[in-house]
């Protein structure tokens, strides 16, 4: 089928590899000029002084911690529906970055709020939603973890991001449906981004800088696994030739 | 090679359609229970109560909880010990007194936002364990603010 | 105070800036070292299996590999004993 045609893991690996270097440099080039207007050029902020620096990692890691799983729920939804061979693959390499970014919001929006809000945690809707994002991304690895046989690890952990997928509407609008200690958006909102132009273009190079490092990341840890697949089914044709083709071979797409 | 690869192409497609519906039906059910979750949790799920809430919940004296709104401009006093500070808080319908002794915020600032946790008092007024400010969504460059004011044009909050 | 002192002091934000950037960059190049990495050697590690596979059964599990239901995924552990020792488990694991 021309899905499958397109979903073959040798294709993806001979067609994203040229990508690699665009990625690499444009995220070195949308880091680079993003950290100097950020932390140089941007002006300070006229309640939070200089404090306001730390919203250009801040606000790109929690955007990216939230878009990641997004990624994660269609992977999976596309595993489970149409068993496409590089869906699991993809919501498994995802990850760890994910988790990664979400660490990386919570811990500088910590750094953020103990200077202007006077407190490094508060249990309000934003902050725990975030945290059950993070523990979503935790267990969605220990699940993997806890399957011998990657086909029903790939099932259950796509059904786990499905089910956990209704927290990232929940992050988003939090700050609009209950009073939070967390500001309401600045850059999505209905009336158009409160940022000037000298903290938004810095904001949105480090955001996008972000989003391309995401895709680079992605695709080597995508290659990764797929060799790693490989590397399974060699070792268990060597260890048993005829049982292992049989399984294989039992388990081809329908 | 597995039988189902010599059925009709319209066999081949009912059990992914059949997985795609399931789906479908299911994440509905989900956003539907978790939304009556929520819907239903409400009260919880509210990080502070404005003055109004107080007003209206009638939050009796010694019970903890938080209270949110903006300082009231030009309420703000420091009592003679230079520890505790008074302050209203508004949500622009109704006030409430509030005295905390500690170290405020580097944000707290008359006509900013504020959250409080404590209880009130048989006088009704706030007393304050812990003072959080809460700050807008709103950036503006700090030259820029401080111009507006020297010019009279300021129309934002803060000092 | 000089350009640089004044641009580290970050208006006395320093001890909440520095740290945010830091993180931020420690936690990304950490998880480009750890992907790289293990990309590199489970490369290596199929190099040498593939070399000690006859080759017509080689090409088999390539085809097979290439399947979306091949039941692998992990460079699992419990193949270990009969196969090469499994280098590069996953990275975060």
């Amino acid at each position: 089928m021309s899905l499958h045609k397109f979903a073959n893991p040798a294709r993806f690996v001979r067609l994203s590899s040229p990508l690699l270097p665009w990625l690499w440099i444009s995220t070195a080039l949308l880091l680079g000029v993003g950290l100097v207007l950020a932390l140089f050029v941007a002006p300070a902020d006229y309640q939070q002084g200089e404090s306001v620096r730390i919203m250009y990692v801040h606000v790109p890691a929690a955007w990216m911690s939230m878009f990641v799983y997004s990624v994660m729920a269609v992977a999976s939804a596309v595993a489970l529906v149409w068993r496409h061979p590089l869906a699991d693959l993809t919501a498994k390499a995802s990850a760890p970055i994910g988790a990664a970014f979400t660490v990386l919001a919570l811990a500088t929006g910590s750094l953020w709020g103990q200077p202007m809000w006077g407190t490094w945690w508060v249990w309000d809707a934003r902050l725990t939603s975030v945290l059950v994002l993070l523990f979503l991304y935790l267990g969605y690895m220990a699940l993997w973890q806890a399957f011998d046989d990657p086909q029903k690890a790939g099932r259950a952990t796509a059904v786990l991001t499905l089910v956990g997928a209704i927290n990232v509407p929940i992050i988003k609008f939090s700050v609009d449906w209950w009073n939070t200690l967390h500001q309401p958006a600045t850059v999505s909102s209905l009336s158009g981004p409160s940022l000037p132009a000298s903290m938004l273009i810095p904001l949105l190079l480090m955001a996008v800088g972000f989003m391309t490092f995401f895709s680079a990341l992605l695709i080597i840890r995508i290659q990764r696994e797929i060799i790693a697949r490989k590397i399974r089914t060699l070792q268990m044709l060597q260890a048993n030739p005829e049982a292992a083709a049989v399984t294989a071979a039992s388990a081809e797409p329908s | 090679m597995l039988p189902s690869e010599n059925l009709p192409l319209e066999m081949m497609v009912k059990p992914k359609n059949k997985r795609l519906s399931l789906l479908v039906v299911v994440s509905i059910i989900l956003v539907a229970a978790v939304g009556l979750m929520l819907v239903a949790f409400e009260d919880n799920l509210i990080f502070f109560n404005t003055p109004t809430d107080i007003v209206e919940k009638e939050i009796e004296a010694d019970r903890r909880f938080r209270l949110g709104g903006l300082v009231e401009e030009e309420s703000v006093r420091r009592d003679d010990d230079g520890l505790t500070t008074r302050f209203r808080v508004t949500d622009l319908t109704h006030t409430v007194e509030v005295s905390f002794r500690g170290i405020l915020p580097d944000l707290f600032r008359e006509g900013q936002g504020v959250v409080a946790e404590g209880k009130l008092n048989a006088a009704g007024v706030f007393i304050a364990s812990e003072v959080l400010a809460k700050h807008d969504e709103n950036y503006i460059p700090e030259n820029v603010a401080e111009a507006l004011k020297k010019s009279g044009q300021w129309r934002g909050a803060g000092e | 105070m000089t350009f640089f002192e004044t641009f580290f002091a970050m208006g006395g934000y320093a001890e909440f800036v520095w740290p945010a950037y830091a993180l931020t960059a420690v936690v990304m190049i950490g998880l480009l070292v750890v992907s790289m990495s293990a990309l590199r050697s489970d490369r290596k590690h199929l190099e040498n299996l593939q070399r000690h596979v006859r080759p017509q059964r080689g090409q088999i599990s390539d085809q097979l590999a290439s399947n979306q239901e091949t039941p692998n995924g992990d460079s699992g552990t419990e193949d270990v004993a009969v196969g090469e020792p499994a280098t590069g488990d996953d990275g975060k694991a």
